[in-house]
């Protein structure tokens, strides 16, 4: 009882420390530390945001009934964020972050918490949704996952990542299927690299992965360095967990996922047309590496894609053989023009008003709903 | 009613192909190859009916005006005029009224952009979808034989048509004439396709031109590309897509920022015309009034109240209705008319 009550005694002031004594990333990070090493079943959550405003001097106004909020600064660039929601049910859940901004990466955030899955996905994401397009999560392509998971392996000669679970989508080929995009999910445990050999030579792409790492040759040494139980999860979404071994997975894991967060926003930021410009278009292309418009087929698929995108609106101007939209976003009034005049590409221009959260929402729905392709400025196209 | 949606559609569909014609052409003209991809040559212009002045010796319409399709000045000393046709009527008996619009043009125009307002030299183009060809090219045969079509200047007539390969393409082709720029003649001649993704995406996005869109297109513009505009982000915030947010509009105001957003129009320059015109927008404001999207404010000529919101396929929507209040009037229209035989 005693050790029990000690354990306890421990946790709450390591918790204690961890959101009141990180004032900086290296304390965090061994606060943090300290607290996956309690016990096997404690985990860090969290996820990056992106916004324009500067949520730590100058959090965006809205008046929200059922949240409350309290940020403390604790040291350059780490603050505690206390988060408070009244559910529909009168449920109360509550809970600490930390939000850290990095200089090098304006406008990124990175979310961390200790508590429960609970308390991230009815609390703090449904807050932070209040307060979209000013501030939202930005989305890891596969090929993004294949280069955090390099990246994270790197980091050690003896250290492989095996893939214990993952969520996928793909293309359903029958013409008889209802539903034109399949969702799977499998667990599995092989190194990552079969994975995304699988999944690119099926079509797929993906939607989570859960991971482990492992020694190729384990021995008594390797044992006790490798921590055969860490479970690490990413989302598509930009949300992850850690259960061990953080400062590794922070260093290459987090941080990759917070410069693409950054990336995207640098791709899909100012893309408005301005009186300033003459009102002349800055498109964005989404390119695919086979033909995949060369049968017309595909416009359709497109469009019944677009028509899916929640609170929107699509008017088709043309269809066949050359595909030209407008496409309308009612969370904040983005509009943009579709076209496929290739048999690879899409183009997007945006029009009056095009937020970054609108851009990257309408790419993504794309990515999921049609195909994964690559992004990029209309410019960067070899012409 | 699907027919006839189906027609309306295809007359926004015929729109819209003539303004990429219209972009096209002058892109066509003015676009040079550079080491770093290309560029518009340099002191080249380009203008959508641009009103242009006749001199006293126009053998159709003397010190007068004249508003062709498309003025493109190649440089201080050459341009085209153009006019440009995706379809016409059928029977040619009306194309008289074409043949005079292209003698009218073999003048000394006045109103190119040099401190004079006049150019060197400038040929004579007519811009036709290529499904028109052989109509046209018997015509102006038949019209050239007789004596009708005589010019000076040189004319060419040039055929237009998309073509769908691995990429989307406007391909341009003289079928009848020449023009007196070599290099120029030589690139209409030569098999040169032009790819559309590239007009679309270096161009401004142009919507009107100087002819009067279906009213459908024009409610599908304003709905879709102009009005989301307009209602703050806060407000679609607040409203998450379901609730009806009202915007005040003066029907003089959203016209400029129609013109501003997507014509070439330019209220500084006097010569080019005023589109789209007020009354197009008044009739666009007065349908979604019919249809319950607006309300007029008070006696008020110009002013109005949208009730904006999520429609989920405008464009679609826009059409139905249209076709459906002709229905109506039809047979309203049926229905006095039975009354005043069976009173």
């Amino acid at each position: 009882m005693k050790s029990k009550n000690s354990k306890k005694e421990i946790k709450k002031e390591i918790v204690f420390r961890l959101y009141n004594q990180s004032s900086d990333i290296e304390s965090l990070l061994k606060n943090i530390n300290r607290f996956l090493d309690l016990d096997e079943d404690t985990k860090i959550s969290g996820l990056v945001l992106i916004s324009k405003y500067d949520l730590i001097q100058e959090f965006p106004t809205r008046y929200l009934e059922k949240f409350s909020k309290d940020i403390t600064n604790l040291g350059d660039n780490i603050n505690n964020l206390h988060l408070k929601v009244e559910r529909k049910n009168k449920e109360i859940i509550e809970g600490n972050c930390l939000l850290i901004t990095r200089d090098f990466l304006p406008n990124v955030y990175i979310l961390l918490t200790h508590e429960s899955t609970n308390f991230l996905n009815k609390c703090v994401i449904p807050y932070f949704s209040k307060y979209y397009p000013y501030i939202s999560k930005s989305n890891i392509s596969t090929k993004n996952f294949q280069r955090i998971l390099e990246s994270f392996e790197s980091t050690s000669i003896e250290r492989r990542i095996r893939i214990t679970r993952y969520s996928s989508k793909s293309w359903v080929n029958s013409e008889n299927a209802k539903k034109k995009v399949a969702s799977e999910v499998k667990w599995t445990d092989v190194p990552f690299r079969d994975i995304f050999d699988s999944i690119y030579a099926n079509n797929e792409w993906l939607k989570s992965i859960d991971f482990k790492i492992s020694s190729e040759n384990p021995t008594e040494n390797n044992q006790i360095f490798f921590n055969e139980f860490g479970k690490y999860k990413i989302y598509r979404d930009g949300r992850f967990q850690c259960n061990s071994n953080f400062l590794d997975f922070y260093n290459r894991v987090i941080e990759s996922i917070a410069n693409n967060a950054s990336k995207n926003l640098k791709l899909y930021d100012f893309r408005q047309k301005t009186k300033e410009d003459n009102y002349f278009p800055k498109p964005i292309l989404i390119e695919y590496d086979l033909e995949i418009f060369s049968d017309k087929k595909e416009n359709l698929r497109l469009i019944e894609t677009l028509n899916k995108i929640k609170n929107s609106s699509l008017s088709v101007y043309h269809g066949n053989p050359y595909l030209s939209t407008s496409y309308v976003d009612y969370n904040d009034g983005s509009s943009y023009e579709i076209w496929v005049l290739t048999n690879s590409s899409i183009t997007i221009i945006p029009q009056m008003r095009s937020t970054p959260a609108a851009l990257e929402r309408l790419v993504e729905a794309i990515s999921t709903g049609f195909r994964e392709g690559t992004i990029m400025d209309f410019k960067d196209e070899y012409d | 009613m699907t027919d006839e949606i189906n027609n309306l559609k295809n007359q926004v569909d015929n729109y819209l192909e003539t303004i990429h014609a219209i972009i096209s052409f002058a892109h066509f003209i003015r676009w040079q190859k550079t080491t770093s991809g290309g560029e518009f040559r340099a002191n080249s212009l380009f203008y959508i009916g641009r009103k242009m002045d006749t001199s006293e010796e126009n053998r159709i319409s003397p010190n007068n005006k004249v508003t062709p399709d498309i003025i493109v000045q190649n440089d201080s000393n050459y341009g085209l005029v153009a006019e440009v046709k995706k379809t016409l009527p059928q029977n040619s008996d009306h194309w008289n009224k074409l043949r005079k619009q292209i003698i009218k043009y073999d003048d000394n125009l006045k109103g190119w952009k040099n401190s004079d307002g006049y150019i060197k030299n400038f040929d004579i183009t007519l811009v036709i979808h290529t499904s028109l060809k052989k109509k046209v090219i018997d015509y102006i045969e038949e019209i050239k034989k007789s004596g009708e079509l005589d010019l000076q200047r040189k004319f060419a007539v040039i055929i237009f048509y998309k073509f769908t390969e691995r990429e989307e393409k406007i391909i341009f082709e003289t079928i009848w004439g020449k023009l007196s720029n070599e290099e120029l003649d030589q690139m209409f001649k030569e098999y040169t396709p032009i790819k559309l993704q590239k007009v679309i995406t270096s161009n401004k996005n142009i919507k009107f031109y100087d002819d009067k869109p279906p009213l459908p297109y024009t409610m599908s513009i304003l709905w879709d590309l102009v009005f989301s505009n307009i209602p703050p982000i806060d407000v679609y915030m607040d409203s998450r897509g379901l609730k009806i947010m009202k915007i005040k509009i003066d029907t003089r105001e959203l016209k400029n920022l129609v013109k501003e957003q997507f014509t070439y129009s330019d209220d500084s320059d006097p010569r080019l015309p005023d589109i789209p015109r007020l009354k197009w927008i008044k009739e666009a404001m007065d349908k979604f009034v019919e249809l319950n999207y607006a309300s007029k404010v008070g006696n008020s000529e110009y002013n109005y109240i949208v009730r904006y919101r999520r429609i989920k396929s405008p464009l679609d929507k826009f059409c139905e209705e249209y076709i459906k209040g002709m229905e109506e009037q039809r047979y309203h229209g049926h229905q006095l008319t039975l009354d005043k035989f069976n009173p």
